[in-house]
């Protein structure tokens, strides 16, 4: 797991120093084409005494657009700062915190088991946004064999024999969790979440009770809210839409709310 | 000449430089979104003393209403299906109104905070905090950075809050329980 990390952040620095030498090569070309453009200006103001003040005032404008392109960043700025955002596997503490009571898994293990979610900046940041959310690791509960979870307040994750379980199964419970941990956090992104429209346009994906179906408590609701759940259900299905019976296609068969999920977590 | 030719270079260069900064600013007007539609408002009305007449005056006519022994829901359409503006009357007073917020711009968290000073927090039936502002009457409900929904109340005290809307919106000041395991 450390030569992971260590791989990771190989590639963190060659992926930076690659931009800087792109971002250089910019530079370097938009020089060429600022001396290429005064060498025109210069022959269309010798060619003509009527031309000559029209071709310095396009001149002086071009030098200051230049000037203004040159000390903005130009076009690239947005993409280099999104960039910069993106969560570094070196620094995990600022994705979560975790608290260890006897179950045996490490930060690294756990971060690979939402590797692929954290790779998508917008989750990351949606997850994160009042700091980096809480998860404690539990032993399993009672003679209950696998493992279990739940969100305590709005910030914490707690797992019961989160070791217990397969590596999927472990990927779509902390992928679950994490949705709530969006949902709580981000009250605008909850309350854009059409959950009554989406049960009408996917109504086959929906049960009765209006939980997406392949939600544990899906026919009982066992005293959930089905938005609540439908919308921490939704963005695991995203990452796993053909390993949760029965959405096994989820894609195609709730294309209303793949849709919404890719548009508004995974974006 | 020499005047004259500098003139025209400030000219041609004063008018470019102005095409190009309303190109810009007509440019970013276009990226501004559309008014969002305001479909109530209502802060405009009194708990404890507008009538049904009141509120329908200011606020239109509800979607659809519904009477439970002594009470009168008035339900309006907002923007998004899965929530409805609500006004609760009692023997045809506003006893309560629940509003919903969906653009910050609406309501600022830190505007309300500073305003109306300390406030009480309680526990919603969703996953959002509610802070409430007894003497003022106001309560928002939070993810502790955006308003979500603001109730307007009669000012009182603690006692006849949560006993009033831990019946009528599941408020309550208790650490809720964890939610049902997930297997």
């Amino acid at each position: 797991m450390d030569e992971d990390r260590k791989k990771d952040n190989a590639v963190d620095r060659v992926n930076r120093a690659y931009n800087a030498y792109q971002n250089a090569r910019s530079l370097i070309r938009l020089g060429r084409g600022a001396v290429s453009a005064a060498r025109g200006v210069g022959a269309l103001a010798a060619t003509s005494e009527i031309w000559a003040p029209i071709a310095i005032a396009l001149g002086l404008i071009l030098f200051f657009t230049i000037i203004i392109v040159v000390l903005t960043g130009g076009p690239g700025a947005a993409s280099e700062l999104e960039t910069q955002q993106s969560p570094q596997t070196s620094d995990l503490s600022s994705l979560f915190v975790t608290t260890n009571n006897g179950s045996a898994i490490s930060d690294v293990d756990f971060y690979n088991v939402l590797k692929d979610a954290f790779s998508n900046s917008n989750y990351s940041a949606l997850v994160t946004s009042q700091g980096p959310f809480k998860v404690i690791f539990n032993p399993p509960l009672g003679d209950f064999v696998g493992c279990q979870a739940t969100v305590d307040g709005r910030n914490t994750i707690t797992f019961y024999g989160f070791s217990n379980c397969s590596l999927s199964h472990q990927k779509y419970l902390a992928l679950h969790e994490s949705g709530h941990i969006i949902g709580n956090k981000n009250g605008r992104t909850y309350q854009s979440f059409p959950h009554s429209d989406l049960r009408a346009q996917d109504a086959g994906c929906y049960s009765r009770l209006g939980f997406l179906r392949s939600y544990f408590h899906a026919e009982t609701g066992a005293g959930t809210s089905s938005k609540d759940e439908s919308f921490a259900e939704a963005v695991a299905l995203f990452l796993m839409p053909k390993e949760r019976p029965p959405l096994t296609d989820f894609q195609n068969q709730c294309p209303n709310t793949y849709n919404w999920v890719r548009n508004n977590i995974f974006k | 000449m020499k005047a004259r030719f500098l003139i025209i270079v400030i000219v041609i260069s004063s008018l470019l430089l102005l095409f190009s900064v309303m190109s810009l600013i007509l440019e970013k007007a276009q990226e501004v979104p559309p008014a969002a539609i305001k479909e109530t408002d209502f802060s405009k009305t009194v708990p404890g003393k507008s009538t049904t007449a009141d509120v329908i005056r200011i606020n239109g006519k509800p979607r659809t209403t519904e009477v439970k022994e002594t009470k009168t829901y008035f339900y309006y359409e907002t923007r998004h299906s899965d929530f409805k503006d609500t006004v609760v009357f009692e023997r045809g007073v506003e006893l309560y109104a629940l509003e919903n917020i969906f653009d910050s711009s609406e309501a600022n968290l830190n505007n309300v905070l500073k305003s109306y000073g300390e406030h009480e927090t309680y526990y919603g039936a969703g996953p959002f905090l509610w802070f409430v502002f007894l003497e003022k009457g106001v309560a928002v409900e939070t993810d502790e950075k955006e308003i979500l929904k603001i109730l307007y109340f009669v000012p009182q005290e603690e006692e006849g809050f949560s006993g009033l809307f831990g019946e009528e919106l599941g408020l309550t000041k208790e650490t809720p329980t964890p939610e049902v395991l997930r297997p």
